[in-house]
């Protein structure tokens, strides 16, 4: 299933992350901040990925923990707490608030799972609309951070990066140990994975608290970057939509999907809509059903596939993924 | 065969107003083949849901080594030591053969092959008894029936049972392929695994168990040696009942 990288895939990720490290020094401000979007897609996409690719559970709720993350940042920049602390206490308290909603709403499966999560997100906003603490509906106002526009952008970025390489690292060593496996098998088959000896219960809620902590902290870095928050700004489902068709798009299941999907549709997105301003949208959700027509597991599966059969079987296997949509 | 390894106390099972296992004492003895038997409805696969926690029981205790178990999750009753495969086969379907039995060795024992690499190592042991080793590689979807369920006895051997549960595992097999099954579970029984076993054909009961229990319409109707049993003439009316109904509907 999941094969331990070898010495050279570890070599080409750590010279990806060395030039993500070096590109700011060389490049222009609007260049990070595409990358620093980039990251905190694939940030989101990377944990949707917890709940939803590998252990099958659908999930709206990286907006919820997101918004979450920002708004706990909000508030304690503004008791003066230290930002990078807010980044913990944010995931931790985004973790546990994981814990405690995903015991109840784990037992529900399939759609009905889907749309509870879909609530929760939901919930969350109209809680930031409606409390002091959070501003309501007026919104919160953060500090602003001292230094030019050179520096921000800097700072920004590599605390997006950090908790990118933080996301994929814990997948990595997830996917490669027996938690990722005993995911799986619930992704394949929940009945004979508790037959097995899987405690699915608990696997499902470690699943849901990983896929919660990430999105609260890429939202800590949202809301001290943005310096404004609103509910509606943060709690937006396309934060959640996002995250899913990037996972789908890049691979389901797999550690590097997540990365590739959000790189290819950020800069898909920004092609299409420079080159077709008119109708981007239409070719962007055209792209899309395309995609998940063909490529139903995703870019990284299709290379798998290839690299096993060869690449003159890319037409076999896009007709074949087709198929399964004959009735 | 004196030693009580699995054991079950008046064991009754409802679904609304249908009592699909009613009352039923069983005693299963370390390191025999149990036969049990019974027509289509009887409660069989229902009284093995309740024996691995996937019913929870309307009444009735079972132990399994002295401790009660009836209320305990699937999870916890795998890995004290009781494995089953199902009727329908349960593969992780997209997943490589040798992955879906990894997943028994991994997560189905107390002791510690928490790691995988062993317990890849324990799972192609496995493979290699039930004779799927050469289909190691393959996703699970590419099995044909048979295979399938010698892929179900592996992943649940790969738990390192004491006692293995199979729910007509010969069903929808050839000649061939039955043959080799039976073997497979005396083997499974030498190397001291007990076994309960449900099945159809009663041919295989008659060559593998050292008894037999009959359910029909979730009673014990008898218990004993096989041949005991098959002569028994309740036994006989209630799988001679079944065809006498249906022949005589036929008939108008
Ligand atoms: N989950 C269920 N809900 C309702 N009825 C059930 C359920 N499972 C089994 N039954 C009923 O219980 C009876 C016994 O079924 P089962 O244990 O599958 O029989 P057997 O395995 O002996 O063929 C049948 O009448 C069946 O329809
Ligand atoms: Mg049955």
């Amino acid at each position: 299933m999941f094969k331990p990288w070898s010495k050279i895939q570890w070599f080409l990720m750590g010279m990806g992350v060395f030039a993500l490290i070096l590109m700011p020094s060389f490049s222009e401000n609007d260049v990070i901040r595409k990358w620093m979007d980039i990251l905190m897609i694939a940030i989101l996409a990377t944990s949707w990925n917890f709940i939803g690719g590998l252990t099958g559970y659908p999930s709206f709720a990286p907006a919820a923990f997101f918004g979450l993350g920002a708004y706990i940042t909000a508030i304690l920049m503004n008791a003066g707490f230290n930002f990078f602390l807010t980044l913990a206490i944010g995931s931790a308290f985004g973790g546990v608030i994981a814990l405690l909603l995903g015991i109840p709403i784990l037992r529900l499966r399939g759609h009905y799972f889907a749309i509870a999560t879909f609530g929760v997100a939901e919930f969350f906003r109209e809680m930031a609309d409606n409390l002091r603490i959070t501003g309501g509906g007026d919104g919160i106002n953060l500090p602003q951070i001292i230094g030019g526009p050179d520096y921000f952008t800097r700072f920004f970025y590599f605390s997006m990066l950090g908790v990118a390489v933080l996301a994929f690292l814990v997948q990595y060593f997830v996917t490669r140990h027996r938690l990722g496996y005993g995911l799986v098998a619930i992704r394949e088959n929940e009945d004979a994975a508790a037959m097995t000896g899987i405690d699915t219960t608990k696997y499902k809620i470690i699943a849901f608290v990983l896929s919660s902590v990430f999105p609260a902290m890429a939202g800590g870095v949202y809301a001290y970057r943005a310096a404004f928050l609103e509910p509606i700004d943060v709690f937006d489902i396309l934060f959640s939509i996002k995250a899913i068709v990037m996972t789908m798009l890049g691979g389901v299941g797999t550690v590097m999907g997540p990365l590739v999907g959000s790189f290819l549709m950020e800069y898909l997105a920004d092609y299409l809509w420079s080159a077709f301003t008119e109708f981007h949208s239409m070719l962007l959700g055209i792209i899309i059903v395309l995609s998940v027509l063909f490529l139903p597991r995703g870019l990284m599966h299709l290379f798998q596939e290839l690299r096993l059969k060869g690449w003159r079987s890319l037409g076999a296997i896009l007709r074949n993924n087709i198929q399964r949509f004959r009735v | 065969m004196s030693e009580v390894l699995l054991e079950g106390r008046a064991v009754s099972k409802r679904f609304g107003g249908l009592t699909a296992v009613s009352a039923v004492d069983f005693t299963v003895y370390k390191g025999e083949i149990l036969g049990l038997i019974g027509p289509n409805g009887a409660g069989k696969t229902t009284l093995l849901n309740c024996i691995t926690g996937f019913d929870s029981l309307n009444e009735g205790e079972i132990f399994f080594r002295g401790t009660r178990i009836e209320s305990l999750k699937p999870h916890v009753i795998t890995r004290m030591g009781i494995a089953r495969t199902f009727q329908i086969v349960q593969p992780f379907p997209n997943l490589t053969v040798l992955d879906n039995v990894t997943m028994g060795a991994l997560f189905g024992s107390l002791d510690a092959r928490k790691e995988v690499k062993r317990a890849h190592a324990v799972a192609e042991e496995k493979l290699e008894m039930v004779g799927l080793i050469n289909k190691a590689d393959s996703l699970a979807s590419q099995l044909t029936l048979a295979e399938r369920k010698r892929l179900e006895f592996a992943k649940s051997l790969a738990t390192d049972p004491e006692i293995i549960l199979l729910d007509e595992v010969n069903a929808g097999l050839n000649q061939a392929e039955i043959l080799n099954a039976i073997a497979l579970i005396r083997k499974v029984r030498d190397q001291g695994v007990t076994v309960l076993i449900i099945e159809h054909l009663m041919k295989v009961i008659m060559d593998l168990s050292d008894r037999v229990i009959v359910l029909h319409h979730g009673e014990k109707i008898a218990e004993g040696a096989p041949r005991e049993v098959t002569s028994d003439e309740q036994v006989i009316k209630a799988y001679l009942g079944e065809k006498y109904v249906a022949m005589m509907e036929k008939l108008g």
